[in-house]
């Protein structure tokens, strides 16, 4: 039971009395998954998690977000709703002391974790905003109901090159009477000949004139900040709130290069998608974030160093793009023989380091044209495939999202270029937010996908 | 006749040599002319359902299949100009730039549009067009010929707009498209263009049911709906598609276009023009408050493409601006073409008839 597995929500409940009759160490937030789930987290019980005690402080972070915050406002703190962007908007606050940031966005998991038990849908589609938009839909709900989160003091939302969904819905929340920040997030170009360009993080680069643009929005943020703390958000503050960041994001990708190369995996699909996540806004604490992407890289190391696992030695690296509505479906793709090497949730730019050695606000710039969504889909691809290489794909799974304005048009052209640079197979495949009804689809094509893998192997 | 629905020509590019093709109503036309190049508005002749996946806008994948079919039906574009106005035209942008040896040029309209780092992209796109334009052929504007060129496409929308009352939805539309498509030696035939058509709308019925319609773009064969309406007995006396008056510019200051033309091109088309892209979208909700209500309009019909997300977005917040009853009307559905819309159209002023 010690060596590295995967149980179920019931094994954990016996594993997990059997860690704490043995002394084990919880922060404030642990306790049994089963709670969790107890509360209304009903999709736990279909999962499969890492056995080990610091997969079950990640998770246990994830779940109580909703607390912390809530204990956030209890202390007089300020709560900032940072909103598409994916990244820099909440660097940016988590700068000041006495500011928490979250992103109102991560309700996009909200129907999967409490398989659609709550009403938020539903007042989306009251809402006129029904399933033909993407699951990010159910922010709208949540923020009517006042439920899964405090009402922020500070809105704030990237827009320009977003997507449609994202920017409807944060103009419908607007309209129902909560004020809403915009900064412009530019389509990011190619510099024209003769056009001074710079390097942004994540081996991209745009014109200068866009940074300096950028520059000049992220300036907007920042008085909007310091509006609401009523104190100066200065560059000193600014770098400690990077380095902060980098340090999670430096001990994120050590984690990644170990956890995607390592045979056999040393740890599974499903707790790297939250590790990954966290690096969007930390969870709402990022002093705890640190120590708990910490702690699980020491877990693997320790993996890795006894040559450790979770998954079958012959497990088929497979690259995956974009996150999926459904958790469930990272589990499916180990049952189907896969093993995750690699990922592009839409915010690769919130897992690269924040450049340290220029002014911050101009890091930040930099930083958030970087983003993969204000980007052409080739550039993305690219990365995607630079990606490929690095972790040894075998394969890459291409994540549509339901209703999604982006996925239709880039699919495609991130395909094409997985094929003709790197001749992989790809598979496409459409996940809801409760996946059961297209399960055995979903398990046909990645079966059918790892199959032909193997046999190019 | 380069159309397949019934009415007058629209544009046609064979006599045009090589246009500069765009679409969004947030290029302005004069200042592709003042590079002494031809304009050509484009919007797509049928909605496009072959190759289309689910998820994209109809509108938008018609027009980057009409860029990029072989042959070119748009004759040999010396340019093309897409807009970021939304995901879906951004990333149709993508692929008409990889499938067409015409220079494509993606301008970046930003959504926000309140400060001044904004309205400075817009103009500084603006000169970045231009520079692009020279690299394709056309030359720098000489002084005071942009200024003069804005006041004679500014003769030509006041014309128009003159004439809107005499003309059907249809012919309007057409008619704001071939004025989107002349160059300075074309604005003279232009108003004599306006003048056939109302001679030849004279017949068109008083009276009936008056309607507001709101919206997007509509493909050329979607304009049946127009049509639709007012054989049912309904009268366009409002139109905020992006074929109506709502896509017009501000009017021209022309002392101020004089002194700094570019700036003025800022103020008419950035700074005026309401759209659902825009955040905050109080422009169009300020328009539509406004304009609905002096409309006399018994009725609206929103018509949107379908996945297009930012009109879908405005179905439940229309009925708040105005007491009057909404029809949603959602094109590029159903390979019936717009045979249900015109069935619910039908209906909806049947209804209100009563
Ligand atoms: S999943 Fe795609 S469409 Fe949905 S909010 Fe995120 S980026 Fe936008
Ligand atoms: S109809 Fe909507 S989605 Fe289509 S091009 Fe226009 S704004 Fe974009």
């Amino acid at each position: 039971m010690n060596s590295p597995h995967q149980i179920s929500l019931d094994d954990w409940e016996i594993r997990y009395h059997r860690l704490k009759a043995g002394g084990l160490n919880e922060p404030w937030y642990g306790g049994p998954l089963s709670r969790h789930a107890g509360r209304g987290d009903k999709r736990l019980l279909s999962l499969r998690f890492d056995n080990s005690p610091p997969a079950l402080r990640l998770w246990n972070f994830l779940l109580t977000e909703e607390e912390r915050l809530h204990q956030a406002r209890a202390a007089g703190g300020k709560i900032v709703g940072a909103m598409k962007d994916l990244g820099t908007a909440a660097v940016m606050a988590f700068s000041l002391p006495n500011v928490t940031a979250f992103y109102p966005d991560g309700a996009w998991w909200v129907p999967c974790i409490m398989e659609q038990g709550t009403g938020d849908l539903e007042v989306a589609d009251a809402l006129g905003i029904d399933e033909s938009f993407c699951p990010v839909r159910a922010m709208l709900g949540a923020f009517v109901r006042g439920a899964h989160f405090p009402r922020p003091d500070l809105l704030v939302c990237s827009v320009g090159a977003t997507c449609d969904d994202f920017s409807a819905i944060a103009q419908r929340l607007s309209s129902l009477g909560y004020p809403i920040l915009w900064w412009e997030a530019p389509h990011r170009r190619r510099a024209e000949a003769g056009e001074a360009a710079v390097d942004l993080p994540g081996g991209l680069a745009a014109p200068a004139a866009q940074v300096r643009f950028v520059r000049r929005q992220l300036e907007l943020v920042r008085a909007g900040l310091e509006e609401l703390t009523d104190r100066k958000l200065d560059d000193a503050l600014l770098a400690e709130g990077i380095a902060q960041a980098n340090q999670f994001r430096r001990l994120l990708g050590e984690l990644r290069r170990l956890a995607y190369t390592r045979v056999p995996c040393p740890l599974g699909a499903l707790e790297m998608l939250v590790a990954e996540m966290l690096a969007i806004h930390f969870c709402s604490d990022r002093a705890e974030a640190i120590v708990v992407i910490g702690q699980l890289l020491d877990e693997v190391r320790r993996r890795s160093a006894l040559g450790l696992g979770v998954l079958d030695e012959c497990a088929v690296p497979v690259f995956w793009v974009n996150p999926v509505a459904d958790l469930k479906v990272m589990n499916i793709l180990e049952e189907c023989g896969g093993r995750l090497c690699g990922s592009e949730f839409l915010f690769s730019h919130a897992l690269d380091e924040i450049p340290a050695d220029i002014e911050p606000l101009e890091a930040l710039a930099r930083t958030a044209l970087a983003d993969p969504m204000v980007g052409p889909a080739s550039d993305r691809a690219e990365r995607i495939c630079r990606e490929c290489r690095r972790f040894g794909a075998k394969a890459v799974v291409i994540s549509r999202i339901p209703g999604a304005s982006h996925c239709a048009t880039e699919s495609d052209i991130i395909a094409d270029m997985v094929r003709n640079r790197l001749d992989l197979p790809t598979v496409e495949i459409e996940v809801p937010p409760i996946c059961d009804a297209d399960a055995p689809g979903i398990r046909t094509r990645l079966e059918a996908l790892i199959e032909s893998a193997r046999q190019r192997t | 006749m380069n159309i397949d629905a019934p009415g007058r020509a629209w544009p046609s590019v064979n006599d045009m040599g090589q246009p500069v093709v765009y679409v969004s109503p947030f290029v302005p036309p004069e200042w592709i002319a003042a590079h002494g190049m031809q304009p050509r508005r484009l919007v797509p002749r049928a909605p496009a359902m072959r190759g289309m996946r689910e998820g994209q806008c109809p509108f938008a994948w018609q027009a980057a299949a009409s860029l990029t079919a072989t042959p070119q039906p748009l004759g040999n574009p010396a340019a093309i100009i897409l807009t970021s106005t939304c995901d879906q035209m951004r990333r149709a942008a993508e692929i008409v730039q990889a499938r067409t040896p015409s220079p494509v040029f993606l301008m970046n309209v930003p959504a926000t549009w309140r400060s001044d780092s904004a309205r400075g992209l817009y103009a500084d796109e603006l000169a970045r067009l231009g520079l692009f334009l020279q690299h394709c052929g056309g030359r720098q504007p000489g002084q005071g010929e942009l200024a003069a060129l804005m006041l004679a496409y500014e003769r030509a929308r006041i014309a128009l707009k003159a004439a809107q009352p005499m003309l059907s939805a249809r012919e309007f539309a057409r008619l704001l498209c071939e004025l989107g498509s002349c160059d300075a030696g074309q604005l003279d035939g232009f108003q004599r263009a306006i003048s056939d058509a109302c001679g030849q709308q004279g017949q068109r019925a008083a009276g009936g049911i008056d309607l507001a319609i709101v919206g997007g773009p509509i493909a050329q064969g979607e304009l049946a709906i127009l049509d639709a309406i007012e054989l049912a007995g309904g009268k366009v006396v409002l139109n905020a598609c992006e074929s109506g008056q709502r896509c017009l510019p501000a009017p021209l200051d022309a002392q101020a276009a004089s002194a700094d033309p570019l700036a003025q091109l800022r103020r008419m088309y950035f700074d005026s023009i309401p759209d659902a892209f825009r955040r905050p979208d109080s422009l169009l909700e300020n328009y539509l408050r406004t304009h609905l209500a002096g409309s006399g309009a018994r009725g609206v019909v929103l018509i949107r493409q379908v996945w297009c997300d930012l009109w879908h977005a405005w179905t439940q917040r229309l009925g708040g601006l105005c007491p009057l009853p909404v029809l949603d009307v959602v094109l590029g559905d159903s390979p019936e073409g717009t045979t249900s819309a015109t069935n619910r159209i039908q209906s909806f002023i049947e209804i209100l008839r009563r």
